[in-house]
């Protein structure tokens, strides 16, 4: 059974991630939710080129991406929340006290 | 790209796609890891984002939003499926190689033999991060 | 044998006396210039150590001459001081003791001495006397440095030196506007002689492989190419040194400096240098017959054309710079004919009456202080009995009198330009007539308007000064008179027999030399000397006979000739090609600064290097804009491109 249309399904993810990253102009929460597809994307890779060389140490990352995004995705949402008290808006375009 | 006016919407996509990537996993010998996702995907992350959307206070209508329309943003989308299809389209990866044992037991082998170490710096990784979270978002008690 | 040691310390004491006296002399003079400077007593002090130190050397080469002669002459060459060593090139302060050098030594010493005794009462009541003789010894000290050498670097140093001692003696009344401009123009003059000798130094270096004489010697190049290049450059040096034209200019102005200097340099010594590497280098020159005839164009142009010049200027000592000039084109004929013996003997002769001439004509310019030879006062030989005889003796051996000593040099080397085999001998046989003609002119000309002038003034006696004080001025000039009549036979019995020169000079076609010199020594009427008694007698006619005739005469010839009366009196241009020189030269140095450097490089390219170095800066700040799609946009943009330079190098 041929791979390459589970690679095109992963890099499809992988690039609608990225699109939506860059055409992002709501909030930053749906920048993580769109973080988190590009990591899916990744993840689906390591599973694939698991597959095909019949190694299981691929599915062992897996499984630690996904303990990380996990932790990773739970902090964010703190630093948000807290953006959110401070600046009463979660809204990209009206965050730009990065520069004076 | 947010094709939908809600950002609720949105978040219901991600967990359709988190579905259909559970069964493709599944497709692919990883049934552990397809039901982790499940698990862990859909069942605890979507809940914080969907509890995070709700604290704040974003789902009040605004009709004024349109779609951001950026040329240079979807040439670098597409650079990056170009590039990537490029590699792909001409490449034959058949699978010939059968499967000894079921994906938990080769899993748990392997993780709890090789990569004891990296299991507990994970598990600690995770308690650091609930320790942050519960650090950033405490507040100060006010005095009445 | 010579014992070296013995000579090598000789001849260090023979370089380093003069060399001690100037720098002792400069010293006093740092020192002690004003408070002593008007003090008889102490100039007498100055001027005896400056005998004393010059009779030193005197002795040392009085005492070589007679070790080489007495002895077999032998070509001996002693080292004094190694500068370096480059492969297997040695460099090295040397000295060589052959005949030409020690013919050069003998005379750069004797006029050196004699123009240092004249110069006691000549230049004794100057306040800068001092100096005089500081400059004067470091003259001597470097034509001894560059006479015997014995290899090419040494000559070069000396020539160098020289050149620097002719600027400070020229520019010694420094108080003078036109005597600083004329230092400078003889310096611009000798540079350009400077820069083609160490270009003549290089390709002798490349082609023979070596800077010593004799080394240079056994290795002559074979190809007439690089034979030709080396004797470009070497005529082009001895052009300049030696006043040939187009490189004549300087000569006529050095005559501001002090008489006793001129004496020195610009009859004897400096001036015949050209010559003298010419005659050293001789091997090379006569493989080249292009350049052979070249020199003899140059020299006996230069010979005809500056004698013309003579005949109409009215300063006494420019006269004598002009004959100076035009006995060198003598020389340089002589060179181009192959005759280096020939132009070695009259580099000998016009040395001591060229001197003569400008020492007579010295106590005449410090009894009358008139340069303006139309107006010098009446009966000077009642008053100055001693220059009358002395001038006149010079000048007849000048213009070659037969008996005299010009006669003999000036007759060898117009047999040796007929009998030679280049292309231009019959033009410049007549070309030299022709000056031998007009030198009699000239020379009369010089004596007649001195002491002979019917319309001079009478002025009173209280001004002749020189008559019944010092005599010690006389003595050089008397001991040169004789020596310019006795020389010329007294020499010329060596020359015929081959006993002068033998050694390092080539002369071609010896049995012709040889029946030409038994000619001259039985026969005193030869073409010349025809038109040598020719010209006096016309010359007594123009000159002294004051009747109605000779007047008319004259001013008939200046109506003909005014056209030609104006282009010499101008001196033929020269001074207003110089002029145009200079404007091209500035107005190149004005486009090189004014377009080049502060339009092109200041505005345009460094003011604009600016501007794009802070337009840069300005663009790049636009990236940072505070907002965060920007900042994600572009940490996107950034992985895209890593990847695409990634995947493109590697597949």
């Amino acid at each position: 059974m041929n791979l390459s249309i589970y690679l095109m399904f992963s890099a499809c993810m992988f690039s609608g991630g990225i699109l939506g990253v860059l055409l992002n102009n709501r909030n930053l929460i749906l920048l993580l939710i769109y973080i988190e597809l590009i990591l899916l994307a990744a993840n689906t890779n390591f599973i694939i080129f698991s597959k095909l060389w019949n190694d299981i140490n691929g599915q062992i990352f897996v499984l630690f991406i996904l303990t990380i995004s996990a932790a990773e995705i739970a902090v964010a949402l703190a630093i948000i929340f807290k953006l959110f008290h401070t600046n009463k808006t979660i809204n990209i375009n009206d965050l730009s006290t990065l520069r004076q | 790209m947010q094709l939908a006016k809600n950002s609720i919407y949105s978040l219901l996509s991600l967990i359709l796609i988190l579905v259909i990537v559970a069964f493709c996993w599944i497709s692919l010998n990883a049934e552990f890891l397809a039901f982790s996702l499940v698990l862990l995907y859909i069942g605890a992350i979507t809940i914080i984002f969907l509890f995070a959307i709700m604290m704040s206070n974003f789902y009040p209508k605004n009709n004024n939003w349109r779609p951001k329309i950026d040329l240079k943003c979807f040439l670098v989308g597409t650079g990056f499926i170009s590039v990537m299809s490029y590699i792909i389209k001409d490449y034959n990866f058949p699978v010939t190689t059968n499967i000894t044992g079921n994906n938990l037991d080769l899993l748990s082998q392997a993780l709890l033999h090789n990569y004891i170490l990296l299991f507990c710096l994970a598990s600690m990784g995770l308690l650091s991060a609930v320790i942050i979270v519960v650090c950033l978002i405490n507040k100060e008690p006010k005095d009445i | 044998m010579l014992d070296l040691n013995h000579l090598r310390y000789l001849s260090i004491v023979l370089l380093v006396s003069p060399l001690l006296l100037g720098i002792v002399n400069v010293l006093l003079g740092f020192f002690n210039i004003a408070r002593f400077s008007h003090n008889i007593f102490f100039n007498r002090i100055i001027s005896f150590i400056n005998i004393f130190f010059t009779s030193i050397s005197m002795v040392v080469v009085g005492y070589f001459l007679w070790l080489y002669y007495y002895n077999n002459p032998d070509t001996t060459s002693i080292v004094w001081y190694k500068l370096a060593s480059i492969s297997n090139i040695d460099l090295h302060f040397g000295f060589l003791l052959d005949d030409l050098n020690i013919v050069m030594l003998t005379i750069v010493i004797t006029i050196s001495l004699l123009v240092n005794i004249y110069s006691i009462r000549y230049m004794g009541q100057d306040s800068g006397y001092i100096r005089f003789c500081g400059y004067m010894s470091f003259f001597v000290f470097s034509m001894l440095l560059l006479v015997i050498s014995d290899n090419l670097l040494q000559l070069f140093f000396g020539w160098e030196l020289v050149g620097l001692a002719s600027y400070l003696l020229i520019n010694y009344y420094f108080q003078k506007e036109q005597a600083t401009a004329a230092a400078f123009k003889a310096i611009i003059y000798n540079r350009i002689g400077d820069c083609s000798l160490i270009l003549a130094v290089a390709a002798i270096f490349n082609y023979c492989g070596s800077l010593d004489y004799l080394k240079v010697f056994q290795h002559l190049p074979e190809s007439i190419n690089s034979v030709n290049v080396i004797c470009g450059f070497l005529v082009i040096a001895a052009m300049s040194k030696s006043a040939q034209i187009p490189l004549h200019a300087w000569l006529s102005d050095a005559m501001h400096s002090p008489t006793p200097a001129s004496a020195l340099i610009h009859s004897a010594t400096m001036v015949t240098i050209g010559v003298f590497i010419l005659a050293r280098l001789s091997p090379i020159l006569e493989k080249s017959p292009y350049w052979l005839n070249t020199i003899l164009i140059i020299g006996s142009t230069t010979a005809l054309f500056m004698s013309i010049l003579a005949l109409i200027e009215v300063d006494l000592k420019k006269i004598i710079a002009y004959s100076t000039i035009s006995q060198l084109g003598i020389m340089m004929a002589a060179i181009g004919g192959s005759a280096y013996v020939a132009a070695i003997f009259h580099i000998i002769n016009h040395a001591f009456f060229k001197s003569l001439l400008f020492l007579s004509v010295g106590t005449i310019l410090l009894a009358t202080d008139q340069n303006n030879i139309y107006k010098l006062p009446a009966d000077l030989k009642k008053h100055l009995p001693i220059s009358y005889w002395s001038t006149l003796i010079a000048s007849l051996s000048s213009l070659g009198l037969p008996g005299f000593s010009g006669f003999f040099s000036k007759e060898l080397i117009s047999e040796a330009i007929t009998s030679c085999q280049l292309n231009f001998s019959k033009t410049a046989y007549y070309m030299l007539l022709i000056t031998a003609c007009i030198t009699v002119f000239y020379n009369f000309r010089l004596f007649f308007l001195v002491f002979h002038n019917k319309s001079q003034q009478v002025v009173d006696k209280q001004k002749n000064i020189l008559r019944n004080q010092f005599k010690v001025i006389f003595y050089p000039i008397i001991i040169l008179a004789l020596l310019s009549i006795t020389s010329g036979v007294f020499l010329f019995g060596f020359v015929v027999n081959n006993k002068l020169f033998s050694a390092n000079l080539i002369i071609s076609n010896q049995q012709q030399f040889n029946n030409m010199c038994q000619l001259l020594r039985y026969n005193f009427f030869s073409k010349t000397s025809l038109v040598v008694f020719c010209a006096t007698g016309i010359s007594f006619v123009l000159y002294i006979k004051k009747t109605n005739l000779s007047h008319a005469l004259r001013l008939q010839i200046k109506e003909n000739f005014l056209f030609f009366y104006r282009i010499m009196k101008n001196q033929y241009f020269f001074n207003h090609i110089n002029k145009l020189l200079e404007i091209v030269f500035k107005f190149s140095c004005k486009v090189f600064y004014e377009i080049i450097d502060q339009l092109l490089i200041d505005e345009i390219l460094i003011k604009n290097i600016g501007k794009a170095v802070v337009s840069c800066s300005i663009f790049v700040r636009k990236l940072q804009t505070g907002h965060l799609d920007n900042y994600v946009f572009l940490t996107i943009t950034g992985t895209l491109v890593i990847i695409l330079w990634l995947f493109f190098k590697i597949i």
